[in-house]
């Protein structure tokens, strides 16, 4: 079946669902409409309708089902009010207007970037204007790299468990995990998800450039609520690093470790180089930082910082000490 | 919006098709070449759909249960500068609701976009958000699990000034610490805010460079509005947002990464990536300044071997030995 044949059949289905101010028996639609009179046999014609109904569903089409559509009961029977169908009437300000066109230029290299642009035909299908031009001093682009995103989101909407292999930082295999998916969040360039890890019973955060392969929803929609209080961006956070707990004195060289002066919480100018105090939380995290440096900076104080600076020059030098 | 590709999909063109019906009611008299531009598609695929409509209608399919819409001229032939008249729109004459992801996507973006510095209209994001909410109807449930965190991290004082100076086209005095501890002092004549993948960054032109800059702003140490207006020369070339992320230039350079510092290619634009065995990564990626890599090579020592610029491992080498000069000395 070509694509021009499925979306005739499509909204040809479409149509007679509007068309009367009852609902529609299938019988009805098998005898009506072309493609589903040449279906070979009714076990074909159920196949074909109930992906087209969900095809139109899944577009936002409010397709109302009816038990005993024919008067004898049960026989299914379907309906799509003028009403519901139709977007209500929106006017937008001109300003209204930039920042909605703004915002659905936001998914332009995503996986919501044809939904954003449909957005927008509908919006000036009522004769909303002003949804494409002019610039506002702003732009906003938030990218997708995981082809299986859709399915994931889709996950989310509807409620439904998800599986997937994962490969956590410094693992070399990957393991399968099932998760509740509450909700998806990008931060600093990186899409997480948010949920319900089954296996391990709690709350889990998931990046998902670590999910090897796709993702596969699972079991009945509406599965699972999500918690009231959830706090997505509380939960990434917590997978950060914590807030400074300890204090390291440095020297660092004149016009050298600007970066490191700005969070300094004091700044002792020297001759030839200056002494400085940062604060920081983790030994070996601050570390790392500090050897990017090289000779521009030296640990004064304390010495397990110190001790951990040494080891990973050494190592770096190819004295190997670890 | 022709950034986005047409969906080929059935349920793709369906879309098209429910929308096309009332925006040409909307936008009555409009030429085949016109609806063609709008919609992202060739003439063709767009006449296809017009002669797909108007064989589409009511059950019974007679001629008053058709959709009814004149594209052609006086002898009958369709020509690109045709007015196109919408006569009889059947039960398509206005467009569908939302679908979940529609709302998701323009509820979302507004959001983020107020938490996104800058010089746009945050009371119209409110309004706007608010009108599409009530239009939306239940599909606004679909935004409820998606968000896009933005961390400026720009200094309060830094932020106000940016906002400022572009809300009225002047120039900015800035200090700035580059991504590799260089401080300078520029003037620069601000274009706009670009925010990708959640950093925000101040797009200018910079005087002492004489061409286009992007400067991260939470880099910015201080801010200063100038008297100046802005000029940016008309032949400046803005960021190409097509590419998503700042890709650096410059020759690339192999790698091989242990376990433990894989997140190097999630965290750097890389032009290839394979698995090397044993959970180890073989990736190439673009080097913009060679400084920035030995900084890296410090850092992770062993875990990263460099595999075609020798020179580059041995610099971190030496690095690293005069840096342990100074703790034995001490």
């Amino acid at each position: 079946m070509s694509q021009r044949d499925r979306t005739e059949r499509l909204l040809n289905l479409l149509f007679a669902l509007m068309a009367f101010q009852r609902p529609v028996p299938k019988s009805y639609l098998r005898e009506s409409i072309q493609a589903y009179q040449d279906s070979p046999s009714d076990e074909a014609f159920e196949r074909m309708f109930e992906r087209d109904k969900e095809e139109l569903r899944s577009m936002g089409v409010p397709i109302i089902t009816v038990e005993g559509a024919d008067g004898a009961g049960g026989v299914e029977g379907y309906r799509v009010a003028a009403d519901e169908y139709a977007l209500p009437p929106v006017e937008l300000t001109p300003e209204e207007a930039a920042v909605v066109g703004l915002a659905a230029r936001v998914w332009e290299q995503a996986a919501l970037g044809p939904a954003a642009q449909s957005a927008v035909r509908k919006l000036e299908a009522l004769g909303v204007g002003g949804l494409v031009e002019g610039p506002v001093g702003v732009e906003t682009r938030v990218a997708t790299a995981e082809p299986f995103f859709p399915v994931l989101l889709e996950a989310v909407r509807t409620r439904r468990a998800v599986r997937f292999d994962y490969r956590k930082g410094g693992d070399a295999e990957p393991g399968t995990r099932h998760v509740q998916p509450w909700g998806a969040t990008s931060r600093r360039g990186h899409w997480y998800l948010v949920g319900h890890d089954v296996d391990r019973g709690a709350g889990r955060v998931f990046r998902l450039s670590r999910v090897v392969g796709g993702v596969t929803a699972v079991g009945p929609a509406g599965a699972f609520e999500r918690p009231a209080d959830l706090d997505v961006a509380a939960m990434i956070a917590s997978a950060e690093p914590e807030p400074p707990t300890a204090t390291a004195r440095l020297t660092v060289r004149k016009e050298r470790g600007n970066a490191l002066r700005r969070r300094a919480s004091q700044v002792t100018l020297r001759t030839d180089a200056d002494e400085i105090e940062v604060p920081y939380a983790d030994d070996e995290r601050f570390a790392r930082e500090l050897v990017g440096m090289g000779a521009d900076v030296v640990v004064l104080d304390p010495p397990s910082l110190r001790d951990a600076v040494v080891r990973r020059l050494r190592a770096a030098a190819g004295e190997e000490a670890r | 919006m022709s950034a986005v590709r047409p969906d080929t999909t059935a349920a793709g063109r369906l879309q098209r098709l429910l929308a096309l019906v009332p925006w040409l009611r909307t936008h009555d008299g409009t030429t085949v070449v016109a609806a063609a531009e709008h919609f992202g598609v060739s003439v063709d695929t767009l006449v296809e759909d017009l002669n797909l409509l108007i064989v589409s209608g009511l059950p019974g399919y007679g001629p008053d249960q058709l959709v009814d819409i004149d594209f052609f001229d006086d002898e009958g032939e369709i020509t690109v500068s045709n007015p196109i008249t919408v006569i009889e729109p059947q039960t398509l004459a206005r467009p569908l609701r939302f679908s979940p992801d529609e709302a998701a996507a323009l509820l979302v973006a507004l959001r983020l976009l107020a938490t996104v510095p800058g010089p746009h209209d945050r009371g119209a994001i409110a309004s706007a958000s608010a009108k599409l909410e009530k239009a939306a109807g239940d599909a606004v449930r679909a935004a409820e699990g998606l968000a896009v965190l933005v961390d400026a991290g720009a200094a309060p004082a830094v932020r106000d000034a940016v906002e400022s100076a572009l809300a009225s086209g002047r120039q900015l005095h800035i200090v700035y610490v580059g991504a590799l501890d260089d401080r300078t002092e520029r003037d620069v004549d601000p274009l706009r805010i670009v925010s990708l993948d959640g950093r925000v960054y101040l797009e200018a032109w910079c005087h002492r460079a004489e061409a286009m800059r992007t400067f991260r702003l939470d880099r910015i140490e201080s801010a200063e509005v100038l008297a100046a207006p802005v000029a940016v020369p008309s032949d400046a070339v803005p960021l190409d947002l097509q590419r998503g992320v700042l890709r650096p230039e410059g020759a690339p350079v192999t790698l091989l990464l242990a376990p433990q510092v894989r997140w190097i290619a999630e965290e750097h634009p890389v032009d290839a990536v394979e698995e090397a065995g044993d959970g180890r990564l073989r990736v190439v990626l673009p080097l913009a300044d060679e400084r920035w890599l030995v900084r890296l090579l410090l850092r992770h020592g062993s875990a990263i071997e460099v595999l075609d610029r020798p020179d580059l491992a041995e610099r971190a080498r030496a690095d690293a030995l005069a840096a342990l000069a100074a703790y034995s000395a001490g």
